[in-house]
């Protein structure tokens, strides 16, 4: 898949046709929509052609439990070309799209939904708002986020990587933790492929991570306290805390800038950002989101940091401690 | 319903009914056999993940299970020494590595981490905001030095952009920093103090080599919570002195000379008689609350300044 071209314009219309419609005239499935259900799913393909020679796969594993339809819902009405616009901006050429949505297995009726990678704004806003917002979840505090590091280690399939050796993207937004394995029962009943043990996540996401850049971006700072810390432990700085949710799309592009050093460093990225017409409260606020990650990628980091002489104690001085200590 | 028996392909003696979903051994031969046409094995992301490990050998100091590799030496305290690392595997991470000396007392670390989980924990108005602006511990445990000692090990998360200590700026200015600085700083720890007294946390080691300057958010992260105690029955007065030391440390930014820090006649009066009053009256300050003092600096700083505004601010002199 990725066929056509991509136009800003069409995308943009097509977004503002429907910046004020509710979320449920948006997204109007009901169930899982036939061609978005992964039974039988062998793999989706992420292809060069002649219009995209240089096709970059990235997906959106979306959280489309209760506390998580924000996001769906401004991919859908404002933000998705705001992405598009800025990995153009960037100099990323040819990005295919492809849209997950993740439920809980334990529990939902549509916990795992897969489109395809597509290249045009019909057909990626197509599989977008194809998605169905189950709004669902369990109350133990975990969604099955688990599935989307399987799915796209076993069933994508992208020319990018294959011909390039240029890894994918990986969004997976959400507020909740991750179950501690790939259970082989739901991959049966839900792909059909017979998995013969239980997965590890962190070996999950160590095969995601051999095709892919793989993110978790959490919504806002009041969520990340449930969370955090598990997915720190288990991506370290690819754990984006977002300040609000409608920050999603630039935070994703900007990470593709990054890691394709298509934007050198922060500084660059408060102009690339500026200049694509972010308020400027919100660049603010997606550097801070940022800034971490982007130390991992900059080789001066810690050279910014000052390192005492030899000899210096950090302890408190000797005035102090005749006072205090 | 029909009897199925399995077959190994290679000799024909039975396999077990498992080889209809994953890979069996055939008894006979040895070979690794499966009936499903469909199967997934577990084992590839094993091997996956046992790849994404390949680095752990180039790491030289472990911790809760991960290994980290040091990047560079950030400083010694009175009773660990600072790296800054990073986790190998794929997924990588920045800390600081927070090595306990030889004669440091053992689980003084792992006490400093409780007081810092239970710092993130504390659910107070506030909290998602203000958790982010106190030290995260990510494990505490042992690991053996250059000497083949077992030392304490805490790791915390990297506080990214914070470039040292106000005793740093001190030390590398070698005068008396801009006092419209000392002011956004003061405002900074003392709004994080109003959140952790508001717990019934006090600080009690406030002095400038515990306070860490990020200079482009001018923000300023309070470190060193080993000493922190959490009592609501004291009347305020741990608080007090917290606001007191924090006084003094605005003291030594601001004054000439190193040493007992004398409040410089270059301090603007209004901030002059915040400082003196502050940094002698522990009483006063714990009825003022951090919160009111903070307040009260805004006042000062107007008085001596007019409205604020942003200015850019240098950890290290530019002439």
């Amino acid at each position: 898949m990725g066929q056509g071209n991509y136009s800003q314009a069409a995308h943009a219309a097509l977004v503002a046709d429907r910046a004020s419609a509710s979320r449920t005239e948006v997204f109007t499935q009901r169930g899982c929509h036939p061609l978005m259900n992964p039974k039988g799913l062998k793999v989706r393909e992420s292809r060069d052609s002649d219009d995209h020679p240089n096709s970059l796969g990235i997906v959106f594993a979306l959280d489309v439990t209760g506390s998580m339809g924000d996001i769906p819902q401004s991919l859908a009405t404002r933000e998705l070309p705001t992405f598009m616009a800025l990995l153009n901006a960037v100099g990323v050429a040819d990005p295919q799209l492809l849209f997950m949505a993740i439920g809980d297995a334990t529990s939902d009726q549509a916990p795992l939904q897969v489109g395809q990678f597509e290249s045009t704004a019909e057909l990626m806003d197509q599989w977008l708002t194809w998605s169905y917002l189950e709004g669902g979840g369990g109350g133990s505090g975990e969604e099955s986020y688990e599935l989307a590091f399987y799915m796209v280690a076993q069933h994508t399939d992208m020319d990018c990587w294959v011909k390039r050796r240029k890894k994918g993207y990986l969004f997976i937004t959400g507020d909740e933790l991750p179950y501690p394995a790939v259970s082989r029962h739901q991959i049966g009943s839900l792909v059909g492929d017979t998995l013969d043990a239980d997965v590890p996540i962190a070996e999950a996401i160590a095969a995601a991570a051999e095709t892919y850049h793989v993110f978790f971006l959490i919504p806002d700072l009041g969520r990340r306290g449930r969370c955090e810390k598990r997915w720190r432990d288990l991506l370290g700085d690819h754990v984006i805390c977002m300040e609000e949710p409608g920050d999603a799309c630039a935070v994703a592009a900007a990470i593709v800038g990054l890691t394709e050093h298509a934007i050198a460093d922060i500084d660059a990225l408060v102009a690339t950002l500026d200049a694509n017409t972010i308020a400027p409260q919100r660049v603010s606020a997606i550097v801070r989101a940022l800034r971490p990650y982007a130390d991992l990628l900059d080789p001066n980091a810690a050279t910014r940091m000052h390192v005492p002489a030899a000899g210096t104690p950090a302890a408190p001085s000797a005035w102090w401690k005749r006072m205090f200590a | 319903m029909t009897p199925l028996t399995l077959l190994c392909p290679q000799c024909g003696s039975a396999l077990p009914r498992q080889a209809l979903w994953r890979i069996v051994s055939c008894t006979y031969c040895g070979a690794d056999v499966t009936h499903s046409e469909d199967l997934v094995r577990a084992a590839d992301f094993h091997d996956a993940y046992l790849r994404s490990r390949a680095g752990d050998s180039e790491a030289d100091i472990a911790c809760g299970g991960q290994r980290y590799k040091t990047i560079a030496h950030l400083g010694t305290g009175a009773s660990a020494t600072l790296a800054l690392a990073e986790r190998s595997g794929a997924m990588p991470r920045r800390v600081v590595l927070k090595i306990a000396h030889a004669e440091t007392q053992a689980g003084q670390l792992a006490r400093e981490k409780a007081i810092l989980d239970q710092l993130q924990a504390d659910d107070l108005p506030g909290a998602a905001y203000f958790t982010q602006r106190l030290p995260q511990a990510v494990a505490v445990g042992s690991s053996a030095g250059a000497d083949g000692q077992l030392r304490e090990v805490l790791v915390l998360r990297h506080p990214t952009g914070f470039w040292g200590s106000l005793a740093d700026v001190r030390l590398a200015y070698g005068r008396a920093i801009d006092a419209r600085h000392a002011v956004w700083m003061w405002r900074r720890v003392l709004e994080v103090l109003a959140y952790a007294h508001s717990g019934g946390w006090s600080h009690g080691r406030l002095a400038p080599e515990h306070l860490l300057v990020h200079p482009a958010d001018h923000g300023v992260l309070i470190i060193g919570w080993s000493g922190a105690r959490r009592s609501r029955h004291d009347g305020g007065a741990a608080q007090g002195r917290d606001l007191m030391q924090l006084a003094w440390a605005m003291r030594a930014i601001l004054a000439d000379a190193p040493g007992e820090p004398a409040i410089s006649r270059a301090t603007p009066p209004p901030l002059a008689r915040l400082l003196e009053r502050a940094s002698l009256d522990p009483a006063w300050c714990a009825a003022l609350g951090a919160e009111g003092m903070r307040q009260a600096v805004g006042g000062a700083a107007k008085e001596a300044f007019g409205p604020a505004r942003f200015i850019d601010f240098s950890p290290t002199p530019s002439n």
